[in-house]
């Protein structure tokens, strides 16, 4: 009698996006389940349905496969049936405790040594302490760890814990393992190695739950594959045809579709032959006298026509038969697969020849090797002995290509070259996302979790909700940069130092201390005003949004107005690293001098603020006082300057919701919060990592990676902002993240705002309406800053 | 002979073919030793939309299982925290009685310096002090060890499927692990103050297993939300305060007294003092020393059963 491991009946699952909506869902949830109700039923505001309706069901020995995109319930379905979560609706019953999952984030604990990690594994999988000793032996042996068993896992490479992890689940035999996409990490022979566990655990009549995007895998191991797409069963058909599905899907929207290869079913050890094609025995299949040779008979040659000719020898007729050519390399199996197509046979045989038209493989040496099979079953038939395997060579090209050029590699892809003209589309791609980053946004935010951009060397996160999660996340450090006089600053502290260098600053920009400087920074405008009072056309950015926060800021600090154009010089930090650690040094320098110059003769600025809560047993230290100081010309210059600017732009941009502003002052709040939202100042704040090992989206994240958060993105988030590609200066709530959250978020962040408000203001009711000083608004290209990490202008031609 | 994918000569055998050497999930143990789950329809786990307490049998066999398996969870999670708590600290094992012994050197300087009483309770008064700090430390410890239940393992909860009973058994394997440090500690406080013990002296280690099981079991009943929701942090930051000012950790207020109020009607200061009069015959009631564990261990399961029943919950929620 067939043995069911896992039913899935009708179940479906709700997720909340508010965050803040967890702790009354959680009670609630626990409180209908204590008076034995069952879940509520519905969907509240900020809710979605990330399953529905799913039945499924294993028996032993089958291996189901899930497929979708991104979002389609993967992760959601593998956690229900792990008992991780509970559905909202519907049942899963297993029939077995022996159930394993496998994961791409683990569960290492990078603190523990490779053999506290295998213990503490063992344990969570119920093996008796006393079997333990043993097994850690034989899975380090396996994972070919020796030395670094004993040292913390932390200090392994990626290939590292995956072997181990991977070396820990090959000695657990569950009934049912669920594989949620694999091990990451490894090299091509680990990848291999895995997969060829997965195989024979499945040839051996091991169940899986099997979400993987690898058809390669799907196609060979899987009895039946269901589709998901946004939470919802498309279909449970056969791999083939839920891949074709899927890539329907696929074409659809838009996104890559999988490949699909000619089924090749792995057979079970006690698999029977399907009784709906009944076949009788193929007897004795042997194949021989393969050779594979060149167009003219001799050696193959890379990139040249060739042919694979092989004899299949049977003893009884064989119909409906497939020959299939696999092609290996070293531990790279199968490199290459060339199916045939349904022939007959019969004895004494047939001499089969595959043509090549061009031979894809780099020179060196090869196996080949031949498999018959039927094409009704799937199954393999032959060869029956073993027989059907050689070696052969493949020479180089030869030719004015020049062979030494294409050793290299696996494989010889047939080219046609092409002298191009000189465009870099590196360069031209970093131009448009430099121009307009939002599309490339907008394709981040439809993933569902962070991705890992090997150009940052950072893990990109840029969902509104999973930023705000990862700043509010105390296993997060921001202790990612320890060089320089940056490393000294809050910025890249975390609690108690970060607190303890925060509250020096802190009460230079309570609300009442910006309020003191209101009527400063109103007079300041003026006079920026009444400097371009005779001027039919002027750049706002030298007139306005750089002067204004500079000058408040020099006020503030102290410092003469005179050093303004060498600071905010110094304050550009676009030009690529040398120049920003020379900039960085000529700021350093500078308030090393001011500090001296303080110490002698405090006055009543911050700079001297500092120096006061600096003593042998206070606050902070020369070298922290110093830091905060550039760390308060940096960020409080470049942001205001870069929101006045890109706020003014937005306007002249839209000049219906320049009209309302004009027509309705009161509304400048609201209008600065937008210009915040919809031009953030700060695209890229700077990196975080992770402390220990953490999920963002669904997606674990390795301790000591690094993680940047991505606020342009962010406060373009759909699922935040209605419309959020519509400037609009009464929205509301307007919950942008363009100054942080927690923590870390900006210190002088009501300081900016106010700056902005009351310069757009005064600028409005003495100035009138501007006017963009271009030939076509429309086909206007603004003078961006060269920096990826802020958005700022450089100039703003504007006319009156 | 069935074809396989990428055969490797140092591929891991297939379970058909396992050898002396591999192993088996303990579901071969857990299953054959209960029969009631075991039978063929009836699952051996049932996930469902439904309240688990629908079926109370299967509630309760499920939970006298979870806890029959987390023996080897637990001591590995346990031996973990020592590594984390002790692999990095020059301190090590100093941190679990340095604030007992602080508290008798500030009492014995302040007593010098004629700050504090020369006695308390009609003892010593540092020794006063320094018992009620060690059954302070003992409620505050094992409050907040079990309030972090959820919060301090979520790496692991997120992952798989791991009843709280492993968790549990770790947090209750280190307060096991305090508490030897703290009968150690209380025997050299009494012989270096040359405090008689009395004849009820086992009864005060019994209602110091009380002390901690009373405050594992508040930290249980809120460790769900603590989970969820910061505010439960700085609650707790402000617990040792409120403790000691509603306990007779470091003085006997006056009965009259407001504060002396407060005391009669606090079941905890009934404990702490029962413990003292167990100990060294102080005044309190033997029968709070012995009845107070009772009535904690009530707690400690309750908060037990709740952390079960709203584990899936909070997850689900750590997950986002």
């Amino acid at each position: 009698m067939t043995r069911t491991l896992l039913d899935v009946k009708q179940v479906s699952k709700r997720y909340s996006l508010r965050p803040q909506a967890r702790l009354r869902d959680a009670t609630v949830d626990t409180l209908r389940e204590l008076c034995g109700l069952p879940a509520r039923q519905g969907l509240r505001d900020g809710e979605f349905w990330a399953l529905e309706n799913v039945d499924l069901r294993i028996d032993a020995g089958e291996v189901i496969g899930v497929i979708g995109h991104n979002g389609a319930g993967k992760s959601t379905l593998m956690n229900l049936v792990s008992g991780i979560i509970l559905p909202t609706t519907g049942s899963i019953a297993l029939h077995t405790d022996k159930v394993c999952r496998i994961d791409q984030g683990g569960v290492l604990s990078t603190q523990e040594t490779g053999r506290e990690n295998i213990r503490m594994q063992l344990a969570l999988y119920g093996v008796p302490v006393a079997d333990t000793v043993a097994e850690t032996e034989a899975i380090a042996a396996f994972a070919d760890l020796h030395e670094q068993l004993d040292a913390p896992v932390g200090t392994y490479s990626a290939g590292m814990r995956s072997r181990l992890g991977f070396a820990i689940y090959a000695r657990l035999h569950p009934d049912l393992f669920l594989v949620d996409e694999g091990l990451g990490g490894g090299d091509q022979r680990f990848r291999e190695r895995f997969r060829g566990f997965i195989a024979d655990y499945v040839a051996g009549g091991g169940s899986m739950l099997f979400a993987m995007h690898d058809t390669n895998m799907i196609q060979t191991l899987c009895d039946r594959v269901l589709l998901l797409d946004g939470g919802r069963p498309v279909l449970t058909a056969d791999a083939t045809t839920a891949i074709d599905a899927y890539n329907r899907l696929a074409i659809e929207r838009g996104l890559p579709p999988l490949p699909i290869r000619r089924p090749n079913r792995i057979v079970r050890q006690d698999q029977p032959a399907p009784p709906a094609a009944p076949s009788e025995p193929p007897g004795s299949i042997v194949v021989d006298s393969i050779a594979v040779v060149g167009k003219d008979g001799g050696q193959p040659r890379s990139g040249k026509p060739a042919e694979v000719v092989f004899t299949v020898r049977a003893t009884q007729p064989l119909g409906d038969v497939v020959a299939a050519i696999q092609v290996s390399r070293g531990e790279i199996a199968p490199l290459a697969t060339l199916p045939g197509d349904v022939v007959s046979i019969d004895p004494p045989g047939v001499t089969l020849r595959c043509k090549v038209r061009c031979l894809a493989l780099v020179p060196g040496e090869y196996d080949v090797r031949v498999s018959l099979y039927d094409s009704r079953t799937e199954r393999c038939i032959g060869p029956t002995d073993g027989s059907g395997r050689a070696v052969f060579r493949v020479g180089p090209a030869g030719g004015r290509r020049g062979d030494a050029a294409g050793r290299g590699g696996l494989l010889h892809l047939p080219a046609a070259w092409e002298t191009a003209a000189l465009v870099d589309p590196v360069a031209a791609a970093a131009a448009a996302f430099h121009d307009d980053p939002y599309p490339t946004y907008r394709r981040w935010l439809a993933q569902p979790g962070p991705f890992f951009s090997p150009s940052h060397g950072a893990w990109i996160v840029s969902r509104h909700d999973q930023v705000s999660a990862l700043f509010r996340d105390p296993l997060v450090t921001n202790r990612t940069v320890k060089a320089g006089v940056l490393g000294d600053t809050m910025l890249a502290q975390d609690p108690p130092d970060h607190g303890r260098l925060r509250s020096l600053v802190t009460e230079a920009f309570t609300g009442a201390a910006v309020r003191a400087l209101e009527s400063r920074i109103r007079a300041l405008t003026d006079e920026q005003i009444d400097g371009v009072a005779g001027l039919a056309r002027f750049d706002f950015m030298e007139h306005f949004a750089d002067r204004i926060p500079g000058r408040v800021m020099m006020g503030l600090l102290g410092l003469p107005e005179t050093d303004l154009p060498m600071l905010a010089a110094c304050a550009d930090m676009a030009g690529g690293p040398e120049v920003s650690a020379r900039n960085m040094g000529r700021l350093s320098d500078y308030f090393a001098g001011i500090i001296r110059e303080r110490q002698n003769s405090p006055g009543d600025d911050l700079v001297s603020s500092l120096l006061a809560a600096h003593d042998p047993g206070g606050q902070a230290s020369m070298r922290e006082v110093l830091a905060t100081c550039v760390l308060l010309l940096l960020a409080g210059y470049e942001t205001t300057s870069s929101l006045l600017g890109n706020g003014m732009l937005l306007l002249l941009r839209h000049p219906d919701q320049y009209a309302r502003l004009r027509e309705n002052p009161e509304l400048v709040g609201p209008a600065v919060e937008e210009m915040l939202r919809f031009e953030s100042p700060t695209h890229f704040p700077s990196a975080r990592a992770a402390k220990e090992p953490i999920e963002i989206g669904g997606l674990g994240i390795a301790a000591g990676d690094r993680i940047l958060a991505c606020l342009g993105a962010a406060n373009r988030d759909p699922a935040v902002f209605p419309d959020p590609d519509r400037f609009d200066i009464g929205r509301s709530p307007n919950r942008h993240l363009a100054f942080g959250l927690g923590i870390h978020s900006c210190p002088g962040a009501l300081l900016s705002r106010t700056e902005a408000r009351i310069a757009l203001t005064r600028i409005n009711e003495r100035l009138g309406e501007l006017h963009l000083d271009a030939a076509d608004i429309e086909t206007f290209r603004p003078s961006w800053r060269p920096a990826e990490r802020v958005r700022g202008l450089t100039s703003l031609p504007v006319r009156r | 002979m069935a074809d396989r994918l990428s055969p490797e000569a140092d591929s891991p055998q297939p379970p058909a073919a396992s050898g002396a050497g591999d192993l088996g999930l303990a579901g071969d143990l857990s299953v054959a030793g209960d029969p009631g789950l075991a039978f063929p329809g009836t699952p051996v786990r049932l996930h469902a939309s439904t309240s688990r307490l629908r079926d109370p049998g299967r509630c309760l066999r499920e939970w006298a299982r979870d806890a029959a398996g987390s023996p080897p969870v637990a001591w590995r999670l346990f031996v973990r925290s020592l590594i984390q708590q002790y692999r990095h600290s020059s301190l090590g094992i100093v941190l679990a009685f340095a604030p007992v012994v602080l508290t008798a050197l500030v009492f014995t300087f302040g007593r010098r310096s004629h700050l504090v009483a020369g006695e308390i309770g009609g003892v010593n008064s540092a020794f006063f002090g320094a018992c009620g700090m060690l059954m302070g430390q003992a409620f505050l410890e094992a409050f907040n060890a079990t309030r972090r239940l959820f919060a301090g393992n979520q790496a692991l909860f997120r992952r798989q499927s791991l009843p709280v009973e492993g968790p549990l058994g770790a947090i209750l394997l280190d307060l096991g692990f305090r508490y030897l440090i703290r009968l150690a500690v209380l025997a050299l406080l009494m012989a270096l103050f040359a405090v008689p013990p009395a004849v009820t002296l086992p009864l005060a280690a019994w209602g110091l297993v009380g002390l901690s099981l009373t405050g594992a079991g508040l930290g249980l009943l809120v460790a769900p939300p603590s989970a969820l929701q910061q505010d439960i942090n700085v609650f707790s930051s402000a617990l040792p305060l409120i403790l000691f000012t509603v306990t007779p950790v470091f003085m006997v207020p006056e009965p009259e007294s407001f504060l002396g109020l407060v005391h009669a009607a606090n079941p905890l200061a009934w404990l702490f003092e029962g413990i003292r009069a167990a100990a060294y015959g102080a005044p309190g009631s033997l029968a709070a020393a012995a009845i107070g564990p009772l009535v904690a261990l009530l707690i400690f399961v309750l908060g037990w059963f709740l952390c079960r029943i709203a584990r899936p919950h909070v997850v689900e929620r750590m997950l986002v």
